[in-house]
């Protein structure tokens, strides 16, 4: 009999620490492909901390197995190859052009000194056209929007070949019409079998967009699906709002998406 | 490739020209290959240093992803002058006070202080670079990276006055310190231009290979981190090459001053971001920078030859701050 794949990311045990606060203690979760797993919790609790953990980029405790394998025995390259890491905002201020920017995905694979190859070249051109910036192809990142920016990011990390992405707050920045474009094309994703953790602020979109979810706070962390974790009585112990009322003023998303894009 | 070619042509017409500028008649037959020979070297010792210079900037300012930075900047200058200026003084002490005279070794020795010299000052170019590390470790702040490069560099500076004061019982060392300090090709011998060449091609050649290291470098530590850079060790192979240059253009040139800030500054419009590109072009436009302003040395009207670190100086101080007015967004003070 075949053994079950393992899935994506396998976190348990899991602790962590930012400037002498614990902002995780003994978490344990799992993401597997084809599935959006949001991030919620208010301001300040850790949650880019804790996906900065989980992609192995702060120091932390505990296991954490991508595709059944240990994060931490992987090389930087290795694990690029894996997973993705996207962030609220780029921290590149350099007029490389967009293609270059995108290409960057690729610098785990192939050797550290040598030209891009051929497949590189395919892979950037494919991420250009999922992330439709085949028009920006040229220009220089820093005369972007933020919108464009994320979606460059996005594509960059579509390019390095990882089936885990891990987005930090990548609608921040956006408006309601470039957040749902992102929103369709993260589930898009997810249809093509990826494995997207995101983190939202937006406990109405990670209603619609995401599988499961995990709410942070100081009380206690909530793991599921996204129904039963986003629940009235809870948002209001979390965030001290009431869910029913803080719903009507909330988009039809649905309908403004129909708006925006027909 | 215009752009190439353009720097090329500028390569060649400045070298032709150093070759046939400046005093000494060369229509007497007897003097001109003495003549032309003196100048090679000199053309060579200043070339060799304005491409280490630009290219160390370049890799300076991708590391530290501050186009701000430059090894004169961050106190790497200062440092490998420093180191410079110890190892003729150790040179001194060792093998007695005529070796001091670390521009103009005439003994059959199978070692002289030109020897040493590149030596001291990859160490000082190295020790400062650490140091420069170990504080950005402990902050990310642009400011304050910056401003220990000013400390650095008076800090090493106020040092490297000392060991010139000590040497000043010693005549022949202290006029070596003192033209070393000031940035000076004109007494640089052929031995001494011999000994750089492997170290500052091996730093542009180095520098050119981990060009698309330092560009997703340019994305931030973390971000290069997540695309699978490997970010202490391209950051310590970054130190050792940029060691290596300083060390070479400080042991070729002396200290000479800001052509690692205005070379990738000048370069960047023109061929882009992208290191693979600026490197090439900054090893030819810095050499030939360099070049220009020893010209500019040695036949400006005042009597007598101007050191060639006066001369980038006087260059370089206004177009620095000019650079740093302009990038006052970089700095977050916009």
């Amino acid at each position: 009999m075949l053994e079950p794949a393992p899935s994506a990311v396998t976190v348990s045990g899991f602790s962590m620490a930012y400037r002498h606060r614990v902002v995780v203690e003994n978490l344990s979760f799992g993401v597997e492909y084809g599935e959006v797993f949001a991030v919620l919790g208010p301001n300040g609790i850790g949650k880019s901390t804790l996906l900065r953990g989980v992609c192995g980029l702060r120091p932390s405790k505990g296991n954490i197995l991508i595709d059944g394998r240990d994060l931490r025995t992987l090389r930087a390259r290795d694990r690029a190859r894996k997973l993705a890491f996207v962030p609220q905002t780029p921290s590149l201020t350099s007029a490389l052009p967009v293609h270059e920017v995108v290409a960057h995905g690729r610098y785990a694979h192939g050797a550290r000194f040598s030209r891009l190859s051929t497949d590189d070249h395919e892979a950037v051109d494919r991420s250009l056209a999922t992330a439709r910036l085949e028009h920006l192809t040229d220009r220089a990142f820093t005369q972007l929007s933020e919108g464009e920016k994320q979606r460059v990011m996005i594509a960059r990390a579509l390019c390095s070949g990882a089936r885990i992405l891990c987005l930090d707050e990548p609608t921040a920045s956006l408006d309601v019409a470039h957040a749902l474009e992102l929103y369709h094309l993260i589930r898009a994703l997810r249809g093509s079998g990826y494995a997207v953790m995101i983190v939202l602020h937006p406990l109405a979109d990670a209603l619609r967009f995401a599988d499961r979810a995990l709410l942070m706070s100081d009380a206690g962390n909530s793991i599921g699906p996204v129904s039963q974790v986003v629940l009235p009585q809870r948002i209001r112990e979390v965030y001290g709002v009431d869910m029913k009322q803080n719903a009507g003023l909330e988009f039809d998303l649905a309908k403004e998406h129909s708006r925006c894009f027909g | 490739m215009r752009v190439y070619a353009i720097l090329a042509g500028l390569v060649t017409f400045t070298c032709v020209a150093s070759l046939f500028i400046g005093p000494g008649d060369l229509s007497k037959a007897h003097l001109q290959s003495t003549f032309l020979s003196l100048r090679a070297v000199r053309l060579c010792a200043a070339f060799l240093a304005g491409s280490a210079l630009a290219v160390g900037g370049v890799v300076v300012q991708g590391m530290f992803k501050n186009p701000l930075a430059s090894p004169s900047i961050l106190g790497t200058t200062a440092g490998a002058d420093l180191g410079g200026k110890l190892s003729l003084l150790l040179f001194d002490l060792v093998f007695g006070s005529t070796a001091g005279a670390a521009y103009a070794v005439t003994e059959a020795r199978w070692f002289h202080a030109e020897m040493l010299l590149p030596l001291g000052c990859v160490v000082g170019a190295l020790g400062a670079l650490l140091m420069l590390l170990a504080i950005r470790r402990a902050t990310d702040d642009m400011i304050v990276l910056l401003l220990t490069g000013f400390l650095l560099t008076s800090l090493f500076g106020s040092l490297g006055g000392f060991l010139t004061s000590i040497a000043s019982e010693r005549p022949e060392l202290a006029r070596a310190m003192i033209a070393f300090g000031l940035g000076d090709v004109s007494g640089v011998g052929l031995r001494r231009v011999l000994l750089g060449v492997p170290l500052v091609v091996c730093g542009i050649v180095a520098a050119f290979l981990w060009s698309r290291s330092l560009d997703v470098m340019l994305a931030g530590a973390e971000e290069a981190e997540a695309l699978g850079v490997e970010v202490d060790q391209v950051r310590m192979s970054c130190v050792v090459w940029i060691a290596v240059l300083t060390a070479a253009a400080v042991a070729v040139g002396g200290s000479v001053a800001f052509v690692g800030l205005i070379v990738p500054h000048a370069l960047r419009p023109l061929v882009g971001v992208q290191h693979r590109r600026l490197v090439p072009a900054a090893a030819m436009l810095g050499g030939t920078f360099l070049v220009a302003c020893d010209m500019l040395a040695r036949t400006a009207p005042l009597g007598s030859e101007i050191p060639l670190g006066v001369v980038t100086g006087v260059i370089g101080a206004p177009l620095f701050l000019f650079l740093l007015l302009r990038s006052r967004e970089v700095l977050g003070h916009a």
